[in-house]
Formats: structure tokens, C-alpha cells, sequence
């Protein structure tokens, strides 16, 4: 493949990433705990897009869009419900294990409809190339990039210019004191979590239009976010989007001299470094917990 | 409800085992009326087993690891691809078992010491690496059934599944003579509090090791037995649909009672088998299970039942022991001495090049504005975060850069702002756990049940002259986590006597008090000065100090500002500076 294309189609996975770690990582905040069913929920908005598709096969995927980002919400806000989010009795860890269930639930759900092959869902408007520096460059990854590039300052500028996004952040921080000011921190979380769900999903869906999809991505999908929260620095926004972005490119780079699975290993021993060097992560942890 | 340290209610073990013994009669019964019987009693014991080695870390430690999948996958394939190539089941079981203890030892352990939301990750990432590998490598097929030396082997059938359960019967008392062990009561107050863990001087990240290797190994001989029942391993037995089966059979049945573990496996493995329900549809089930079990039974179906049928034995009060002494020894030069100590935190310096020293039967006052580094002073000095230079020793011994734990076994005691407690654990059992965690906290006491037991007599004895100290006698039985916050200041201190200390670091005691219970405190303060105990108090109110006070230290900015006696450092004008904000300095912390 010409060079231009491959870096290019790196930086539209690395956009993806970039995407599911950003979702990953404002539920960590506003729950105080981790959501393994986050990569799930990427694959679950993946596979409404390719359903879609096969309803409406005359429509372009970027009108799925809107649709998507609706039902992704309504299933955030469901799985608010579910998980015993600040429940008398109940430790960040139970939040985990049920949001751990949740994910094996939504895997388990696809698998029986789609089968473990994976598949590509609807292309954004149309696939092919258009010529760039002489080269073909794939429109999809284009549209990717430029769906991230809207995105990410998008949220940024909703959780830090909007009052609703400050409250979000304060009952994440703190949630006694937020509380303690007025803010319904149950209906933050939940509005949280539908946040980091519709991310996910519209991740899910740009993932399955330029690459493919599969109900067994999700624990993988996951573990990268985790990573890059972890490397970056525990609850740091964009940092941990930063190292999921660069996970792609690096991926892409060896899966061309060796198998793509090496390239799991290097970002699993660089975790484990970083664990036991630089615990702190690259950018310290952004939520002080209190001694 | 009360709990006791172990939990267990050891003095009824008829009736505690009548759930798991219930539950494998009505497994045979099943069985023995089921074409594929022996198949399925395999598959339960085998289960039973891994439930078994993950509650070790999941219910006892509260650390949800994703990697027993993965443990029991790679126990399944070091036998396999042993097996095939003729060693018999001696050999191979044991490689079984130990290599995934060695994995997690090796490659996660040294993690577990960091925050427990770091568990699931480092778990994860192990496991997808492992399924990789095997996806990669394919699967291994015609796994024989055991084989041993000479020709003898056991056929799959009936008395396969008896040497299944055997198997799992040697784990099953394993783990249950670990949960009334050491292990198992001090595994409550590291899952309740890792700060209160630290300052009784348990480590909890090796604690978590332990935890965890146990684990590794129990998945590891699961899978084994699981790959010479089914005669071949796959990626599935790596992956997700063991973990969560795993985590639905540990929920179900109580994550922390080894009974329950057999009882949540059991009672998922026969519904499975009795609704016929296909291998891709039981995630669903397995997920669902979870989530109703997290919100209906937080305890299981075995801890309903014991709350039901057998409540916890009340705490009995012991005739409070006197503590032995510290043997004694000719301390040359000051308790406790701080040289040029300095903690920074990025581009600030909360703590700046501070000497102190402290005298026996001293008591030094520090004070100093909000954000001054009064607390950052007591974490340097207590190994929460340690001095970056400059140099703590205790009774001559160099403390600087030990762990917490082990500065409080060293002899440094400390109070925490927040009290620190085990929450769940009765008043008596949060300062015996202090007495006990002392005597040691050895993991070879799992052969000495017996000497367990009466350790732990004697440690409650004791607690109770600690208890009896700070006029808390009357609350021993009651759980910490109800006590009123001026009786766990009292409780926190009891704990620190009980470490037998020589010196002890409270942070702001007497926040939050009325008058009377301030007099109290300082009645108490002194007493234990009187006593030869070297006490540094960092407060905010100067009037409580100066009654009690030999010394005051002066903060400001993370420096020592003023030290000597307390008249002296109240009227000194730097002081009244600090204290009236003419000193807007750089540098100073939140």
C-alpha cells in the first residue's frame, strides 16, 4: 500500500482509539470507578450501525449517525440503573465486576445475532479514494479523521464552557461536596455514563465503516483505553486520549513487519514498565484521592 | 452486625459445611440419574475449584482479578501439550499448577502492590496476551485422559469424577484452614482499609501476592483436570466464557465463604445442564446472575443463609492481658530525629529541609497555617510518602525510606486525620488484628491452626488492656464503623499502644472534640508521655497544645519556622506573621 494511504489509515484507528479511551475515561471520573463494559459498548454501536445497514441499505451511514448516538444513550442512561453506582454498601469494585457483567452480557448478545467473524459496517457516505499528493487516499479515513477532529474539542468544550459540563466534573471530583452544593450527583452519573456511552458507540460505528468489527474486540478495545489511561496518568482526559491515539500508528508500524499480536505485547510490557517505574503515569493522576 | 476477624463462625463448622454438603448430595443425585452424570459431577468439581483459588483474591482481598480464565486456560494447555507427548499425570499436574502460580508471581504480582483499580487492567492485559498466544500456537486436540506411570490411568467416568473431586476436596481444606489462619483474618482488614493494614504493619501488596499466586495455582490445576475431561483445549478455555463464569459461580454462592463457593457452583452448573442452554448463550445468564446477585445477595446465597439460620457468635470480651514490654535497649541520642528532610510534589515543596528531634516522654506540638505541610511532615516521617533527601531515624535505626507497615513494626505508630479504621471489623478485633499482625504475619502459620487460635486469644486479651486505656472497653464488640467519631479517634489510639510503640504521630486529635472530650485526650496524651513514649502532635488548636505541649514546632511554607518552648514560639513574630497571612509565600500546598 502506497505510504501516504497506510499513514493516513493509521491516524483514522488512531483517531478511533483516541475516541474510546476519551469515553472511557470521563466515566473513570464521574463514577469513580472503572467500566468494563466500555470496548462492549464500542462493538455494541459497531453492530447497530451493520444492522442498520441491512435495513436501510440506500442510506448513507453518517444519517445512522444521530440514530446511534440516541440508542447509545438510552443505553447509557439504562446502565446508570444497573450499576450500583454510590449504593449504600457497595465498593467502586462492585461498580466494576457488574459493569464487568454488563459487557460480557452485551458480547455474549452479539455473538448469538453476528456470529465471531469479524465484519465491516456502512461506509460513512461513500468508500474509495480521492487523490491526494498524487496518491489515493481513503475518503473513509478522512471522514474518521475529521469526525475525531470535531469531537474531541467538542467534548472538551461542553465539560469545561458549559455549566451542565462543570457540574458533570464536580460531581465526579467530589461528590460529597457536590452534593453537599446542590448537584444531583446520581443524575451526573448517569448523564456521565450516557455521555461516555455515546462515544463509545459512534467509535464502535467509525471503527466498523473503515475497519471491521467483532464481538470479540471488545475486552481488546478495553484493555488499549485502560492502557493509555494508565500511562497517561489516572484520569487524565487528554493524555489518555493522546497514548490511545498513538497506539494505532504503532500497531500499524509492526503489524507490517511481523503479526499484529507483537504489537499487543510491546504496549502490555510498556504498561507494565510504566507501572513499576513511573506509577504516577506520564502526566501524574489528575483525581487526587485523600490519605 | 458485628463481624469477627475470620468470620467464619468457627465454632459451628457442622453448620457451616451443611450448605456445600447439601449442595454435592443433590450434584450426585443429579448425576447419578443423568446419562452424561459423571461428565457433569466432573465439571463441577472442576469449576468448584476454580471458584475456590479465585475467591483468594476476589472475596477475600477484593481485588476483582480478570486472569483466572486465563490461569485456568494455561494450566489446560501445559498439561495438554504435556500429555500428548506421553508424560504422565505426575508430572504434568504439578507443571500444571505451578506455572501459573509462577505467571502471576513473576508478571503481576509486583503491580498488585499499586492501587487495587490497577488490578483488573494488569489481569486483563495477561489474559488477552495468553489467549493471543494460544490463538496464535492453535489449539491441542486428543488430549489424553490421566495417564499414570506404567500403564495405569484413570478412564473418563465415574471414578474420574471422584478423582475430580478429591482434588478439589484437598483444595477446599486448604482454603479453609488459610480463611481461620492469619491470612484470612488480616485478608479482612487489607480489604476493608489497605491504610489501616499499613498502620497495624501488615504489608497488603504482599498480601495480594499471596492471594493471587494461591489463585493462579487452584485455576491452574482446574484447567488441567478440565483438559483431560474434554480431551482438548481451544481459546475458549482462555477466554472471557470461563472469567465470567467464574465471577457469576464466586457471586452467586459468597464471594469470601469457600462453602458458598461450592454452593454457587454447583447450583450454576446443574441449572446450565438442566435448561440445555447453548455454550454462546450462557454469558447472558452467567452476566444476569451477577447483576442480580450484586443488588439481591451482596453476600451470596450462603451468606442469606447464614444470616438467616446462624448469626455471627457475639464477640465475647476477654480479661484484658497486660502487653509485654518492647525489650528494652540503650538508645543513644534522641527517639526519633528528622536531618534535613524535604518532600516535593512536582514544583512544590510541601516539606523544606526540616530537622527535628524528639526526647522520650516528649511531647512536640507542630503547628502552622493550612496547607503549611503539617501532614506531609507526618506522612515523610510514617513511610506514606517517604522524604525525597535528608534522613529519618528511629531509635537509631534509619526508618527514611521503609514502607509504612514497617515503620509502624519499627515502632512508629500514627492517628490519621480521617481515622483509618476496619470498618467492619468489631472495635476489639481492629486492635487485636495490631497485636497479631506484631506476633507476625507469616504465611506458614497455614500448618499451625492450633497456635493460630490461641495467638489470636491472646491478641484480643491484650486489645483489651489497649481498649481499657482509652476508656473504650464498652464498646468492644461494636463494629468501628459505628462508632462516634471522638470514640475512633479513641480506637485509633488504642491500635497505635497496641503496636507496643516508642513513638507515636497524631494528626490533629482533637478536631471535632467538645471540651470534655479534648480534657480527656489530653489526660490521656500525658499519661502516655509519663509513660516514656515519645508523642508528636500536629494540630490546629494552639490552645490544646500549649496545655499539653513541651516543644512546639512551627510550620510555614513546608519550613520550620520556629521550634523550642511554647511560650517562646507563640510570641514569636515570624509565628504571629504566618499566622496573620504577612507571610503570602510561594511554594505552599493544598
Amino acid at each position: 500500500m502506497e505510504p501516504l494511504q497506510l499513514i493516513v489509515d493509521a491516524l483514522a484507528l488512531g483517531a478511533v482509539y483516541a475516541l474510546v479511551a476519551l469515553g472511557f475515561v470521563l466515566v473513570l471520573n464521574g463514577l469513580g470507578a472503572v467500566n468494563l463494559a466500555h470496548g462492549d459498548l464500542v462493538t455494541f454501536g459497531g453492530f447497530l450501525a451493520v444492522a442498520a445497514a441491512s435495513w436501510l441499505p440506500a442510506w448513507p451511514g453518517v444519517a445512522f449517525l444521530p440514530l446511534i448516538a440516541l440508542a447509545m444513550a438510552v443505553i447509557g442512561a439504562l446502565l446508570a440503573g444497573l450499576l450500583p453506582i454510590r449504593r449504600r454498601g457497595a465498593a467502586p469494585e462492585d461498580v466494576s465486576l457488574a459493569s464487568f457483567a454488563v459487557g460480557a452480557i452485551l458480547a455474549a448478545i452479539l455473538t448469538v445475532n453476528f456470529g465471531t467473524a469479524p465484519v465491516a459496517g456502512p461506509a460513512l457516505l461513500a468508500a474509495g479514494d480521492i487523490r491526494l499528493l498524487g496518491t489515493g487516499v481513503s475518503r473513509q479515513s478522512l471522514l474518521i479523521l475529521g469526525t475525531a477532529i470535531v469531537l474531541v474539542p467538542a467534548v472538551h468544550l461542553f465539560l469545561n464552557g458549559t455549566q451542565f459540563g462543570r457540574r458533570l466534573r464536580a460531581a465526579g471530583q467530589d461528590p460529597d461536596l457536590a452534593q453537599a452544593l446542590g448537584i444531583e450527583t446520581g443524575r451526573m452519573a448517569a448523564a456521565t455514563l450516557a455521555l461516555g456511552t455515546i462515544l463509545a458507540g459512534v467509535a464502535g460505528m467509525l471503527l466498523a465503516d473503515k475497519f471491521t468489527i467483532s464481538p470479540m474486540f471488545g475486552l481488546d478495545l478495553l484493555a488499549k483505553s485502560y492502557i493509555a489511561v494508565a500511562i497517561a496518568g489516572w484520569g487524565q482526559v487528554g493524555g489518555a486520549a493522546t497514548i490511545a491515539f498513538l497506539i494505532a500508528p504503532l500497531e500499524t508500524a509492526v503489524s507490517t513487519v511481523t503479526v499484529p499480536a507483537v504489537a499487543d505485547g510491546i504496549v502490555y510490557i510498556a504498561l507494565l514498565m510504566f507501572l513499576a517505574f513511573q506509577p504516577q503515569g506520564l502526566f501524574g493522576p489528575a483525581a487526587q484521592r485523600r490519605a | 452486625m458485628s463481624a469477627a476477624i475470620g468470620g467464619t463462625n468457627s465454632d459451628k463448622p457442622l453448620l457451616l459445611a451443611t450448605p456445600p454438603l447439601v449442595a454435592i448430595v443433590c450434584l450426585g443425585i443429579y448425576a447419578a440419574a443423568h446419562p452424561q452424570g459423571a461428565r457433569i459431577g466432573a465439571m463441577a468439581g472442576i469449576y468448584a475449584l476454580l471458584v475456590i483459588g479465585y475467591q483468594f483474591v476476589f472475596g477475600r482481598l477484593g481485588a476483582l482479578s480478570l486472569a483466572q480464565g486465563a490461569f485456568f486456560g494455561l494450566g489446560a494447555f501445559v498439561s495438554a501439550r504435556l500429555a500428548t507427548s506421553g508424560l504422565p499425570f505426575p508430572v504434568t499436574f504439578p507443571l500444571a499448577v505451578v506455572l501459573p502460580a509462577l505467571v502471576a508471581a513473576l508478571v503481576v504480582g509486583p503491580v498488585l502492590r499499586l492501587q487495587s483499580y490497577y488490578v483488573p487492567l494488569v489481569t486483563l492485559g495477561l489474559a488477552q496476551i495468553l489467549l493471543i498466544a494460544v490463538l496464535n500456537s492453535g489449539g491441542i486436540a486428543d488430549v489424553p485422559s490421566i495417564q499414570f506411570a506404567l500403564g495405569a490411568g484413570i478412564p473418563r467416568g465415574p471414578v474420574f469424577t471422584l478423582f475430580v473431586w478429591l482434588i478439589t476436596g484437598a483444595g477446599v481444606l486448604l482454603a479453609w484452614s488459610l480463611s481461620s489462619t492469619h491470612f484470612g483474618r488480616f485478608a479482612e482488614v487489607v480489604r476493608d482499609n489497605p491504610l489501616a493494614a499499613g498502620a497495624i504493619g501488615l504489608d497488603a501488596g504482599r498480601m495480594r501476592l499471596q492471594g493471587f499466586v494461591l489463585s493462579a495455582a487452584y485455576g491452574g490445576a482446574a484447567g488441567a483436570l478440565h483438559a483431560h475431561l474434554t480431551g482438548a483445549v481451544t481459546a475458549a478455555d482462555f477466554g472471557l466464557p470461563v472469567m465470567i463464569a467464574c465471577v457469576a459461580m464466586a457471586t452467586l454462592g459468597g464471594r469470601r465463604n469457600v462453602g458458598g463457593g461450592i454452593v454457587g457452583t454447583v447450583l450454576l452448573v446443574l441449572a446450565v445442564d438442566a435448561t440445555g442452554l447453548p455454550a454462546a448463550h450462557q454469558p447472558i445468564a452467567y452476566g444476569l446472575v451477577v447483576l442480580i446477585a450484586l443488588r439481591w445477595l451482596p453476600d451470596g446465597v450462603i451468606g442469606a443463609l447464614q444470616r438467616r439460620f446462624a448469626p455471627p457468635a457475639v464477640v465475647v470480651s476477654p480479661a484484658p492481658q497486660p502487653i509485654p514490654p518492647r525489650p528494652a535497649k540503650r538508645i543513644a541520642g534522641p527517639l526519633l530525629a528528622a536531618r534535613g528532610i524535604t518532600r516535593r510534589f512536582g514544583g512544590l515543596i510541601a516539606v523544606d529541609n526540616i530537622s527535628l528531634a524528639l526526647q522520650p516522654g516528649e511531647i512536640l506540638g507542630v503547628i502552622g497555617p493550612n496547607g503549611s505541610g503539617k501532614t506531609t511532615l507526618l506522612n515523610a516521617l510514617s513511610g506514606l510518602s517517604p522524604a525525597q533527601t535528608g534522613r529519618v531515624f528511629l531509635a537509631g535505626r534509619d526508618i527514611t525510606s521503609l514502607p509504612p507497615h514497617e515503620v509502624a513494626r519499627a515502632g512508629l505508630a500514627r492517628s490519621f486525620q480521617l481515622a483509618q479504621l476496619a470498618d467492619a471489623l468489631s472495635t476489639l478485633d481492629n486492635v487485636a488484628a495490631a497485636r497479631a499482625a506484631l506476633r507476625g504475619a507469616g504465611f506458614a502459620a497455614v500448618l499451625q491452626r492450633a497456635k493460630t487460635e490461641t495467638a489470636f486469644a491472646t491478641a484480643r486479651a491484650e486489645a483489651m488492656s489497649c481498649l481499657d486505656a482509652v476508656n473504650l472497653v464498652a464498646s468492644a464488640a461494636t463494629p468501628a464503623g459505628s462508632l462516634t467519631p471522638a470514640d475512633r479517634r479513641r480506637l485509633e489510639i488504642a491500635r497505635a499502644l497496641a503496636l507496643n510503640p516508642l513513638v507515636v504521630a497524631f494528626d490533629e486529635p482533637a478536631a471535632g472534640l467538645d471540651a470534655d472530650e479534648r480534657n480527656e485526650l489530653a489526660r490521656l496524651l500525658k499519661q502516655l508521655a509519663a509513660r516514656g513514649l515519645g508523642l508528636i502532635v500536629v494540630e490546629h488548636e494552639v490552645a490544646f497544645l500549649h496545655g499539653i505541649a513541651s516543644r512546639l514546632a512551627c510550620l510555614d511554607a513546608g519550613r520550620l519556622i520556629a521550634v523550642g518552648p511554647p511560650d517562646a514560639v507563640l510570641n514569636d513574630p515570624k509565628v504571629t506573621a504566618a499566622y496573620l497571612g504577612a507571610s503570602i509565600s510561594s511554594g505552599r500546598v493544598k
